[in-house]
């Protein structure tokens, strides 16, 4: 009696969890016609600290859509999100959205074939003003558009306003100004220009931010593949950058960009380049904007090159296998909505890259304006401006090089061979 | 004494009946017919028992690792065709790659030195000792941390501003401070000194087990031969912890094999790949690079290690036990 009846419940067990597996399994396939009844889409992204942005954005959303919001779900280290990201985005556990990045890193999931064409959202949003057409080719692979800009950042050097201030210093304006500024820091006792590389990206910051203050032109050729990493030119800017190693200018390179704002408020930390994005984090920390901080645009290193300015925007798209592709197609319309764009960069403390909404915070407000005086020219960030697997390679490099800068040239050479072989390798692979 | 020897007689009955009652049936050859007409039956029923784990054994492991061989022969193009062995070729190519196989083996001899070596030391030194527990109790703790945990804590520690340096700043030692974590090769001997910090514990208590079985008389009597503590430690109780020693080598084995979460919290292998271990160099061509065949070529390669270093040392015991 008791065999037979612990049988009927192993049975019985298995049955259920049988069950359960395969209906997880399914979950997966109601996209297209069940669209109207999702109530929520699920975001990626690499970002927990975005949880309450998603929220608030969430209400609003929902009212455009008619009842869609989202779910937000992080994965906190850039790259262990890539590879589950890459990893999950042909299969239905996708997620609806994904976190992206654009230029060659968007391209790169695009030619697979993994995410969904989004023309027509951006030409709609395009039609109602509420996107800068300039933005397209960085979300664009061969002719069809596949995400939408998650803000668009310029990229900036952060300061303590309060360390400035004490010693009679102002946000330089040319890169000799730059430099005295960074020696009586020094003097302070407090590490003038954090670079860092523990982060594992961090690396290429003060490579892309040398290189085109120096000559913008050579950047976007090099970052193209139509110029020599070896050339002059970049060697000049690494000497520009060992210099400064070799002067005590740059901060220990194992501090990573997430404890910057802690070294900032404590003044043991001057200067931080990092992208507008960077503005929430700061102020996230207790850092109050425009009081304890500010931040200024990079000055050139040589006077009489064009002004220029390192643009990012991170991107949503859609995997093709998403779950409830249809359903997050109707929130990517409402995405770049002015309402939704004025909560979110809200919260973020970052610039929208829908030209109609304008920031109240007042770093972002100073920069703005900084960048509508200069006019600069508008750069794509190193980690997109390549084919992914050479900025991958590329910064271990000039990781290696901010420990070793006396490896200068031996360090381009492997750039460039790594150039070499990763551009042969996208454009055989049809990019 | 009584049970055994009654044991045997009853033995000794049930095994003298039958040659009887076959002697008396005249067929030689009907005892071995008798007892074999239960085997086929019972192999196929112990063949039942077994396919369930048999075959769980080859869906999770043994089919993946056909896919990591055929996935490691193929290029690493958008469609990927068949390379022979180039992703191989790669792995002996790169600089990289040559290096992370080198901190592969410093780990491996890192962690069957340190943790085995102090676990039995700490062990032995605390058996005896009253204030042994609270001894034990401190270096057994670290083991109920998670290894990212035990990365993050030793991060702070090693990092140019952190507790190390600043402790020997205090002390004047300004000369031994280090950038631990970014000079090659002290950033994998500074990982290598946390991951022991966290795994002598359970060699502490494999020890400790193992001690606890020596018989206390052997000890007594060859302390009362007139052995000092260091022979009777070399001659006594040394050789009889061997096998338990095997036990923890092969554990020791195993994790720096498999050791990552360290490595990727406190460096992520780098600075410039110079602390990297197979394991993450495997994690960081299939993803990272979006190089599934070196990274299968790499996985296929720290498969064959793991394979050679446990048939080693499995052929080591089986000599010791003979």
């Amino acid at each position: 009696m008791v065999i037979g009846s612990m049988k009927r419940l192993l049975v019985g067990g298995v049955a259920v969890t049988l069950a359960v597996g395969l209906a997880a399994c399914g979950g997966g396939g109601d996209s297209g016609g069940g669209a109207q009844s999702v109530s929520e889409v699920t975001l990626y992204s690499d970002n927990p600290q975005w949880k309450d942005g998603f929220e608030k954005v969430s209400v609003d959303l929902k009212k455009l859509t008619g009842g869609t919001g989202i779910t937000p779900l992080s994965i906190p280290s850039t790259s262990s999100y890539e590879q589950v990201i890459r990893s999950s985005i042909t299969t239905p556990k996708t997620a609806d959205i994904v976190k992206w990045w654009q230029g060659y890193r968007l391209q790169d999931l695009a030619r697979t074939g993994s995410l969904t064409d989004l023309t027509e959202v951006w030409d709609e949003a395009e039609k109602k003003g509420w996107v800068n057409p300039g933005l397209k080719d960085q979300f664009t692979y061969k002719g069809k558009v596949y995400g939408l800009p998650l803000s668009q950042s310029n990229w900036v050097v952060y300061y303590n306003k309060k360390l400035f201030a004490q010693l009679g210093l102002t946000p330089p304006k040319t890169w000799d100004e730059f430099l005295a500024a960074c020696e009586k820091l020094k003097g302070a006792g407090a590490a003038p220009l954090w670079t860092g590389q523990t982060d594992g990206w961090t690396s290429f910051i003060p490579f892309e931010e040398f290189l085109s203050k120096s000559d913008p032109q050579f950047y976007q050729d090099v970052t193209s593949g139509k110029a020599s990493y070896t050339d002059e030119k970049a060697k000049k800017a690494l000497a520009v950058w060992k210099e400064m190693i070799d002067k005590g200018y740059t901060s220990k390179t194992d501090i990573k960009f997430l404890d910057t704002p802690a070294q900032l408020k404590a003044g043991k930390l001057a200067m931080i380049p990092l992208g507008t994005w960077f503005n929430g984090t700061l102020s996230g920390a207790g850092l109050k904007p425009g009081e304890d901080y500010g931040a200024f645009l990079w000055p050139s290193i040589n006077p009489s090159a064009p002004k220029s300015v390192i643009v990012e925007s991170g991107v949503f798209a859609i995997p093709s296998a998403a779950p409830h592709k249809d359903a997050a197609i109707k929130v990517m319309k409402s995405w770049m909505d002015p309402a939704v764009q004025a909560t979110w960069t809200e919260f973020l403390g970052d610039t929208s890259a829908n030209p109609t909404v304008i920031s109240k915070d007042p770093v972002l407000a100073e920069i703005a304006a900084e960048v509508k005086a200069m006019n600069p020219t508008l750069l794509t960030r190193y980690w997109e401006a390549s084919p992914p697997a050479l900025v991958e390679g590329n910064v271990q490099d000039l990781g290696k090089f901010m420990l070793k800068p006396e490896e200068a040239d031996s360090v381009l050479a492997d750039m460039q061979k790594r150039a070499e072989t990763e551009w042969a390798a996208w454009r055989k692979a049809g990019g | 004494m009584g049970g055994l020897a009654e044991g045997r007689r009853v033995s000794s009955t049930v095994s003298t009946q039958p040659p009887v009652s076959v002697a008396g049936s005249a067929a030689g050859a009907a005892p071995r017919r008798r007892t074999r007409p239960g085997g086929p039956r019972r192999n196929l029923a112990a063949a039942a028992f077994l396919l369930p784990a048999a075959a769980l054994v080859a869906v999770v492991l043994l089919v993946p690792f056909g896919a990591t061989v055929y996935r490691s022969l193929l290029t690493d193009d958008l469609q990927p065709v068949f390379g022979g062995l180039s992703a191989y070729a790669k792995l002996l190519d790169d600089p990289a790659l040559s290096l992370s196989l080198l901190n592969t083996l410093l780990w491996m001899a890192g962690t069957l030195l340190l943790p085995v070596g102090f676990g039995l030391a700490v062990a032995v030194m605390t058996n005896a000792q009253k204030w042994g527990r609270i001894a034990r109790l401190a270096v057994v703790l670290p083991y109920a941390i998670s290894g990212s945990a035990v990365a993050v804590i030793w991060g702070y520690m090693l990092r140019s501003d952190g507790a190390v340096n600043q402790m020997l700043a205090n002390l004047g030692l300004e000369s031994w401070a280090h950038d631990w974590l970014l000079e090659d090769p002290l950033n994998t001997f500074g990982m290598i000194m946390a991951n022991t910090w966290q795994a002598t514990g359970v060699a502490v208590i494999l020890f400790l087990v193992g001690l606890q079985t020596i018989p206390p008389e052997t000890v007594e009597a060859a302390a009362i031969d007139g052995a000092d503590g260091w022979v009777r430690f070399r001659h006594i109780v040394l050789p009889q912890l061997r096998p338990v020693t095997y036990v923890v080598v092969g554990i020791s084995l195993a994790n720096a094999l498999r050791t990552f979460d360290v490595i990727w919290v406190m460096t992520q292998g780098g600075p410039a790949r110079t602390s990297e271990t197979l394991a993450l160099s495997m994690y960081r061509e299939s993803f990272l690079l979006q190089r599934p065949g070196v990274g299968s070529a790499i996985a296929v390669v720290l498969t064959l290690i793991v394979l050679a270093s446990s048939w080693l040392y499995l052929r080591g015991q089986g000599k010791a036990a003979r």
